[in-house]
């Protein structure tokens, strides 16, 4: 009897002690003291069948590559396509949310945003095998030199390593958007590169053989050209679905077109402009619209009195003479929405630019050359260049014809990928003159506040607008740390950005890509792979699958 | 004592005239005559015989729009087939293209951009030449040396790859392709006419001159260039046919002359993916214009070299 109730005593006492250990798992122990701020951050989806990789992946970008692009401590735009190969961050945007847990298991903050910390997943490591330590978090923070970088300097007091696993941040006060800014689509800063292997090799070797901590280890990569990658099956979250992956720059439509048909290329990206018809009616392929954000027009030196572009009759006449409907029609074959913001609505706090919240610019050339009369250019005028995003020169030509049809006359500057990446990311001192029309898009993923504080703002690293009432507006957003207050400031930013045509937007690009006949799943099935939110390209990497 | 040498009157001079210049029309070779005079007609009167403008687009009809759009009123039509295809006009003989722009009328303002480049580019390139190559082959000692030495680091470069290069420096536009082009083809005449010279400055004339105490410069001027123009000519006839190649290269990768300017490079490179969309006549006109000009210049510049070099001529 007695061993009878000693057993059950042991079996009850082990159940509950399991039932407690996943409880914690659950409820993880709190890191940091006092009142935290409720963060809503997904957690991870674990795959633990750990099947084999097979088949190779081909995909055509359509720009050039940049080797820059696999180092994150120099972060800019398109690099994160990269990042998610062969790097991995502390929280990323997935399928799961905009803030997903990957190398961290566990993220807090006080509720004053003057701490943050973060725990890492037990075991987690580097593809050399070498353990990722919070030693190595820190040492990117410090190290970091993309965007931002500055902010994040200037934000810190100090960093502390609690232990093994934990790091907390100190902040000289608070810093309401530290999240929105270290999660993976903001900045570079929250890719855990390797310390040991980075200070071993210099930048520059790392970049041409970059190591990380993300699903695919990089094998090889001719610059500019193609890049080729293989499964690290070792990779916390799942082992990839394929066995090799390869991404080539293949500017050209027609190129990237005939891959997909001879079967050369499985995944292709910007099928818009001519060739999306033969795309649509192709049975063997399959496309994705993938909205990702709206076009838009920006005047570097606009507010030199010297620039045409300073009145705002000839930046709202430049809007009202794009014909966008038509625009849409020609490039998109009708699936492009004229869009009334530069923000995309899916980026949280972004104004919808469908009507709802701000209008869809009309299209209105009388009254384009009404303005431009009453500005003093009665027969319009030659402005120097006009900057199309890369590739799309096409549909920068139409632009352009439109502009021409009212009297606003210029040439295109076509640059290729990482010229143009280079140039804008200096902001105004990327383009010297001030009578020069750049076109953009930015589908980064978070708040509408990063592309504020990016593009719209004095000093802004890639502004090229520095406007008294938006600073204002602007330094009250910062210094704010009601979330509410800060979201109507950061509307409040957007409406007068469009407003005042600091910003023209054009439609929201449906930015197409096509899939051919040997990626899993069958059918219509393969549209989960763009689930991830805001994304421009399909990650992460590691769920696709192939044919063998 | 000073030798004076009496003119002998000519018998019948200008029925020679006449003969020598019948014979030497009659020995031009014909058909790239006549393809160079009609792309070079098209471009300077381009203005007056283009159908439309270069850069807007043709004003549609309401059935055009209503049968490509489905709508009443549309800015253009786009892609209309030449007029003998179904649904071609002969308002625009050879079609419109991505922007409803008439592809005749661009073409023959592109002629006039293929050719200005071309032509001036090519020139630039034989002025900065030959004076290097008249300095270096005539002053000899360290002139020679340098020059030489720069001329055949020049010539080792690939052309094309270093006039992306120089592209990518200076950024696209019409006067950066001739400055480009200046500045690719420089070394090709240099090379040639220092070996000229070479032979040239052993010879009596320039002996006697320099005996008689006549300055370098009047030397070079008076008695080495007239002598060396020849080959220039030559040269020149035939890297216009390069230089039209180039200029389409560098425009077809981007580099060159910037939309919406029409150049026919530039109109091949972005009708690429019609062709996959059958509508062949948008890069395949700017195609044929490209191999005509290339295909005269060359089979004259080939011409030429015949008449000019007396060997070859009395062969």
């Amino acid at each position: 009897m007695f061993k009878r109730t000693l057993a059950i005593l042991t079996v009850t006492t082990l159940w509950s002690a399991v039932a407690w250990g996943q409880g914690t798992t659950s409820t993880p122990k709190p890191i940091l003291a006092g009142p935290l701020a409720k963060l809503d951050i997904k957690d991870a989806k674990l795959e633990s069948v750990r099947g084999k990789p097979r088949g190779t992946l081909n995909i055509g970008l359509h720009f050039g590559l940049d080797p820059g692009w696999f180092d994150p401590l120099g972060y800019y735009g398109p690099a994160l396509h990269f990042y998610y190969l062969v790097h991995d961050a502390l929280i990323k945007p997935m399928p799961q949310g905009e803030f997903t847990y990957s190398l961290a298991e566990h993220a807090e903050m006080t509720a004053d945003f003057t701490k943050a910390a973060f725990r890492l997943r037990p075991g987690v490591k580097f593809q050399d095998g070498r353990p990722l330590t919070p030693a190595d978090v820190k040492w990117n923070y410090e190290t970091y030199r993309g965007y931002n970088f500055k902010l994040f300097q200037d934000k810190v007091d100090r960093i502390e390593i609690m232990d093994d696993r934990t790091i907390v941040f100190h902040f000289k006060g608070p810093f309401v958007d530290f999240l929105d800014l270290y999660n993976g689509a903001g900045s570079g800063i929250g890719w855990i590169v390797p310390r040991h292997y980075y200070e071993r090799v210099g930048p520059d070797a790392f970049k041409a053989r970059p190591m990380g901590a993300g699903p695919f280890k990089l094998v090889s990569q001719e610059a500019g050209v193609q890049a080729s990658f293989e499964a690290w099956d070792e990779y916390w979250r799942r082992p990839p679905g394929v066995k090799n992956l390869t991404v080539r720059g293949i500017k050209d439509l027609a190129a990237r077109m005939a891959g997909l048909q001879t079967g050369e290329l499985d995944v292709a990206y910007g099928m818009t402009g001519k060739l999306l018809q033969r795309v649509m009616a192709d049975p063997k392929l399959r496309w994705d619209p993938n909205f990702t954000a709206p076009w838009h027009l920006m005047f570097p030196g606009y507010n030199e009195p010297s620039s045409p572009f300073h009145d705002k009759r000839v930046r709202q006449a430049v809007s009202l003479a794009i014909n966008r409907q038509f625009l849409v029609k020609q490039e998109t074959q009708g699936i492009g929405k004229p869009w009334g913001n530069w923000i995309s609505h899916e980026n949280r706090d972004g104004l919808r630019g469908d009507g709802t919240e701000l209008p869809v610019p009309p299209y209105d050339p009388a009254k384009t050359k009404q303005l431009l009369a009453q500005a003093g250019f009665p027969n319009g005028f030659e402005f120097d260049w006009y900057v199309p995003f890369v590739p799309y020169f096409d549909m920068a030509e139409r632009i352009l014809n439109d502009l021409r049809a009212v009297g606003l006359r210029s040439k295109m500057q076509m640059l290729d990928a990482p010229a143009y990446m280079a140039q804008t990311s200096k902001g105004r001192k990327g383009f010297p003159g001030n009578r020069t029309i750049v076109q953009r898009i930015d589908p980064r993923p978070g708040g509408a506040k990063a592309l504020i504080r990016l593009y719209a703002v004095c000093g802004g690293p890639a502004s090229y607008i520095c406007e008294p009432k938006i600073d204002a507006l602007w330094a009250k957003h910062e210094a704010s740390i009601d979330v509410a207050e800060r979201d109507r400031l950061s509307k409040e930013i957007q409406r007068i950005l469009v407003e005042e045509y600091y910003l023209v937007p054009l439609y929201l690009q449906p930015f197409v890509h096509a899939v051919g006949p040997k990626v899993l799943p069958e059918g219509e099935a393969v549209h989960h792979y763009w689930d991830t939110i805001n994304a421009p390209f399909p990650w992460p990497w590691e769920v696709w699958e192939v044919k063998g | 004592m000073a030798t004076v040498l009496e003119r002998v009157p000519s018998s019948g001079g200008f029925a020679r005239v006449a003969r020598r210049s019948y014979r030497l029309v009659a020995e031009v070779p014909s058909i790239p005559l006549l393809m160079v005079a009609v792309l070079a007609f098209a471009a300077v009167f381009a203005p007056v015989l283009a159908p439309h403008g270069k850069l807007d687009p043709v004003k549609p009809t309401p059935e055009q729009c209503q049968a490509k759009f489905g709508m009443a009123n549309c800015p253009y039509v786009d892609n209309v087939p030449p007029f003998w295809a179904r649904g071609g006009t002969f308002d625009t003989p050879l079609g419109t293209d991505f922007l409803g722009r008439d592809v005749l009328s661009r073409l023959m303002y592109g002629a006039q951009i293929s050719l200005v480049v071309a032509l001036t580019g090519t020139l630039f390139a034989g002025a900065i030449g030959t004076l290097l190559g008249v300095l270096a082959g005539y002053m000899g000692k360290w002139w020679d040396q340098v020059i030489m030495r720069i001329t055949d680091a020049w010539l080792t470069l690939p052309s094309l790859v270093f006039a992306i290069l120089l592209s990518s420096v200076r950024g696209p536009g019409v006067w950066n392709v001739v400055l480009i082009l200046a500045l690719v083809f420089w070394s090709r005449y240099s090379r040639a006419v220092r070996g000229e010279v070479l032979a040239l400055r052993e010879r009596d004339f320039v002996r006697l001159a320099e005996i008689n105490g006549i300055g370098k410069l009047t030397i070079i001027r008076r008695h080495l260039i007239p002598n060396v123009m020849n080959t220039v000519m030559v040269l020149f006839s035939l890297q216009v046919g390069v230089a039209v190649i180039i200029e389409a290269s560098l425009s077809f990768l981007g580099v060159g002359v910037p939309p919406p300017e029409p150049s026919w490079g530039l109109m091949m490179a972005q009708e690429r993916e019609s062709l996959m969309e059958g509508k062949w006549w948008l890069a395949v006109f700017p195609g044929i214009c490209i191999t005509m000009l290339v295909l005269s210049a060359n089979m004259l510049g080939d011409w030429l070299r015949v008449r000019l070099d007396p060997q070859l001529r009395n062969r």
